[in-house]
């Protein structure tokens, strides 16, 4: 009786019996009259089988039975029916054993993947979301974490599972965002070695607002992507369920976070829980300059709270490292200092973009190009670089500027560039792949890369591997840092904003 | 004529500055707007002209290839996972995710 309800609607029982153990629940659709025998058998109540067919029962498409929904979680219909019956269901089996008596917690199988993340799912839809970017009104036309994730990637997990006889080493990856970016480059490349091994299944999980053509390239280097509200505030309790259900049903054997508050809180309150799975954590960035006056700034400050229930530290430069042993105290045992890295056989010569052959003058042999690569935004302080080279334009009028990259401040920087008259020196493309960006490196005499406070950019190292095999004998190398003393992220930007860039 | 690359960045670069001895610092702090961007212009038309010693060139890109080749990097991850997973007792991780989903189960029903 546990396992099934075998008995039928045909038994026949003493009518004060049925009213004195409550009759059938109305409240039940489906499986009331189970719920009913299982009560009977809770007052030990014994049934007697006659062996000899006494009725007929009919099916039809438009019955009861036939309405029940296959892809509903048969755990949906009998939690009633487990909740009216203590006493059968109440003393559960010692967890060996679970398998044996309650075959749908046998593990949580592909129908429980869809039921737990179907609850998380309507948690998204009631929720009101302050993480749109600007245009995206209508969010029933956002990806949804139900149809993105698990159809798209978690019924082929399960068959490929299900098919497989290799035993794959299980991690879950965490990252905060997707962009155009060198830390997600970093990601991208540990990810693309352990998918070329061979031995590890990877589950992603990033947030929904992701919506990127990178993207796609993290699709291709993993198994199955859930994107979550968000995974840089405190972690909420539906969080924390669906990370847990993930970690048991993928048998999750390493976890990885970069920069994720969601990650570093997981680590924290599982890590006496899940003795044997490995937590690593990856930081490629120095946040704040000056802890001191800005304590709470920066995830490497933010993260060495965490530090004690990591089991390893990856991090991107030896400076990062000695900024964390000086400032925070940490002891180096679990870090692991991992610089970026550059696809060498990328570096050779590419022909002249199609967009800039009408941009730069092709009978001009002193014609420089200087390039810029990043995203418009604080971080990477475009803005400095369009008075820079306003300034250079000054001094040398035949200087070219290209600015690859986009974000809200890009409008500002065309309006300054357009009111100095001073357009036809600047080219905008747009975002491009980052396959592209080689191309530009090949025709660019400079590069000038702003990016405030991450590790060893890795567009440098391109620049640099590039122009080795293509500039050799033509060009020399030189770098020009300007330290960032203050404890602000933005070199000064704000004050762009309170003078005439607003107008 | 040159291929420099200039930047306001920190962290990494530094350490690429060090490492390569190319270059030069110059501490931001305290250097007004105007005269930082003066300097950045300066600099930049200053080093599009210069030339570098090829042979310190070439001990260079040497280094860059031994430290920065994605092979290298790959490799590195692969070591490092490894070494993580060689420590994973799989039975009990198994025993325990199965403790794990009873605990899910009796905190459901409650």
């Amino acid at each position: 009786m546990i396992k099934e309800n075998f008995l039928t609607s045909c038994a026949l029982i003493d009518r004060e019996i049925y009213l004195e153990n409550g009759g059938m629940c109305e409240s039940i659709k489906y499986f009331e009259d189970y719920d009913f025998w299982l009560r009977l058998a809770s007052n030990n109540y014994i049934g007697k089988l006659l062996k000899e067919p006494l009725f007929k029962y009919r099916r039809h498409n438009f019955g009861l039975s036939a309405q029940v929904n296959l892809n509903v979680p048969m755990e949906e219909y009998m939690a009633e029916v487990r909740k009216n019956n203590p006493i059968i269901f109440g003393d559960l089996p010692p967890h060996h054993q679970l398998s044996n008596h309650l075959p749908c917690y046998k593990t949580l199988d592909h129908e429980n993947d869809i039921q737990v993340i179907k609850n998380y799912s309507q948690t998204l839809l009631e929720t009101p979301f302050p993480y749109f970017p600007e245009g995206f009104k209508n969010r029933l036309n956002y990806i949804s974490l139900l149809d993105y994730s698990f159809f798209s990637y978690g019924k082929e997990f399960f068959s490929r599972q299900g098919n497989s006889t290799i035993k794959k080493w299980s991690i879950l990856y965490i990252i905060p965002w997707m962009v155009m970016g060198g830390a997600d480059l970093y990601d991208l490349h540990i990810l693309n070695a352990l998918k070329e091994s061979g031995f590890y299944h990877i589950t992603l999980i990033t947030v929904i607002e992701t919506d990127h053509v990178w993207k796609k390239k993290f699709s291709e280097q993993v198994d199955e992507i859930f994107s979550l509200p968000q995974l840089t505030s405190n972690i909420k309790a539906r969080t924390e369920k669906l990370l847990d259900h993930l970690v048991i049903s993928r048998n999750i054997d390493i976890i990885v976070t970069r920069s994720t508050n969601v990650g570093y809180q997981f680590f924290e309150k599982n890590r006496k829980i899940y003795q044997d799975i490995r937590f690593v954590d990856i930081l490629h960035l120095v946040e704040s300059e000056n802890p001191k006056e800005n304590s709470q700034l920066g995830w490497e400050i933010f993260s060495k709270d965490y530090h004690q229930y990591l089991d390893k530290r990856i991090v991107a430069s030896h400076h990062l490292l000695g900024y964390l042993k000086e400032t925070q105290n940490l002891s180096t045992e679990k870090v692991k200092v991992l610089y970026p890295a550059v696809e060498t056989t990328f570096c050779h010569p590419y022909p002249l973009p199609d967009n800039l052959k009408t941009f730069l003058d092709p009978n001009s042999k002193t014609q420089k190009l200087v390039l810029f690569i990043g995203r418009f935004e604080e971080q990477k302080d475009p803005l400095l670089w369009v008075k820079v080279a306003l300034k250079i334009l000054t001094k040398d009028s035949l200087i070219k500027f290209v600015m690859i990259g986009e974000g809200w401040m890009k409008k500002y920087a065309e309006h300054h560039i357009s009111k100095e008259l001073k357009s036809n020196s600047f080219f905008f493309p747009s975002l491009i792949d980052h396959d592209e960006v080689f191309k530009y490196l090949s025709a660019s005499h400079a590069l000038l890369v702003t990016s405030t406070y991450e590790g060893v950019p890795i567009v440098i190292l391109e620049g640099y591997f590039y122009f080795c095999y293509f500039f050799y004998f033509f060009f020399d190398f030189h770098f020009l840092s300007i330290i960032n003393n203050s404890n602000s992220n933005l070199y000064g930007c704000p004050n762009y904003f309170n003078s005439s860039w607003r107008n | 004529m040159g291929v420099p690359i200039i930047s306001t960045q920190v962290g990494g670069i530094n350490e690429l500055l060090e490492n390569s001895k190319f270059g030069k610092s110059i501490p931001r702090k305290d250097i007004p707007e105007d005269e930082l961007i003066s300097l950045l212009a300066m600099e930049t038309l200053t080093t599009l002209q210069k030339r570098n010693n090829e042979t310190e060139k070439q001990l260079w890109l040497k280094h860059c290839k031994n430290k920065y080749d994605l092979k290298i990097f790959q490799q590195t991850i692969l070591d490092e996972f490894s070494s993580l997973i060689s420590t994973i007792n799989q039975e009990q991780k198994l025993q325990l995710n199965q403790r794990r989903i009873l605990e899910q189960f009796v905190k459901s029903e409650k």
